[in-house]
């Protein structure tokens, strides 16, 4: 029998950064943990402009963004149906003001992912075209460790 | 109650409480412009601290941008970036450059030459509520805590 004990020594917070660009009307963002480590996702925070057909960062949401996190190759979503971006995470829409919402308060997942497994973030969007692109800075709080196996 | 004391080694807690202590480390500095070069390494040593353990990560930064005409306004878009290394050239806690905003708060700090809004009104800042965000990782006496920042804007932003 196999047990697994953390090492403790190898474990350190790990934050992934990436700003996905809705240029089709689904955009997919893909982590794929180390093969040596295991990552476990605290939770995921998102900001977005909010924008509409006329204006830029106007912090408009009525052309919303839908999220979805996915444990990629088991086809396992974390939550069943997308969710709209301004109910998924703070700081949500930045507006005029560019930091309207300035408490960072992240969805919280806690979800392990194993060596070399795969979370995918999904999103999905009306294209607005080039005056008013919709994108969101993804940010997922975690942290990678090394797992000993021990029989 | 009596095991209870008994069980407690006064002895040992008061020896480990004598070599550790609540602190609060600050990193700061004022990113140039990127017509400087738009970049800037913070870093603490800790050798004469020892170890620290980090609980949390908190901050502010200024939003600075020129206008177009050569004045200073601060438009409230936060411009800055950064990365927290364990040690210089050490283990980096996040992937990437992660905008200011997305995990330091209370965020933006209100400077001069606030843009007014479409509309003509100073804009509503919003809430500073004071989040400080989890970052529980112990850093030994033997690395610098670096913090790597880049700036987005033509002016001089502070963090």
């Amino acid at each position: 029998m196999s047990v697994k004990q953390y090492d403790y020594s190898k474990q350190h917070p790990f934050w992934v950064y990436k700003r996905i660009e809705l240029l089709t009307p689904v955009e997919t963002f893909q982590y794929r943990t180390n093969p040596e480590n295991e990552y476990l996702l605290f939770g995921v925070s998102v900001a977005f402009p909010g924008v509409n057909t006329a204006l830029p960062i106007v912090g408009d949401i009525s052309d919303p963004m839908f999220f979805k996190v996915i444990h990629w190759g088991q086809s396992k979503p974390l939550f069943e149906e997308p969710i709209r971006a301004e109910n998924f995470s703070s700081p949500g829409c930045l507006g005029y003001d560019g930091n309207e919402r300035q408490m960072i308060y992240y969805h919280k997942i806690n979800y392990l992912f194993t060596y070399s497994d795969v979370l995918q973030i999904e999103i999905r969007g009306q294209l607005l075209g080039s005056n008013s692109p919709h994108w969101a800075d993804i940010l997922l709080f975690g942290k990678t460790f090394k797992m000993n196996y021990r029989r | 109650m009596s095991s209870v004391l008994q069980a407690i080694d006064t002895g040992k807690i008061k020896d480990l409480q004598s070599r550790q202590h609540f602190d609060a480390i600050v990193l700061r500095g004022e990113v140039p412009a990127v017509a400087a070069g738009g970049s800037l390494t913070a870093k603490f040593n800790l050798a004469s601290y020892g170890d620290f353990l980090s609980q949390d990560v908190t901050g502010s930064y200024s939003t600075l941008v020129d206008d177009g005409a050569g004045a200073a306004v601060d438009d409230g878009v936060c411009h800055l970036s950064g990365r927290l290394y364990d040690g210089q050239g050490g283990t980096p806690l996040f992937s990437d450059m992660v905008p200011l905003n997305l995990w330091l708060t209370p965020g933006r700090r209100r400077t001069t030459g606030v843009l007014l809004d479409a509309a003509g009104g100073v804009p509503n800042i919003g809430s500073v509520l004071f989040f400080p965000k989890n970052l529980v990782h112990l850093f030994p006496a033997s690395n610098d805590i670096v913090l790597e920042v880049r700036n987005g804007s033509v002016l001089l932003n502070s963090f």
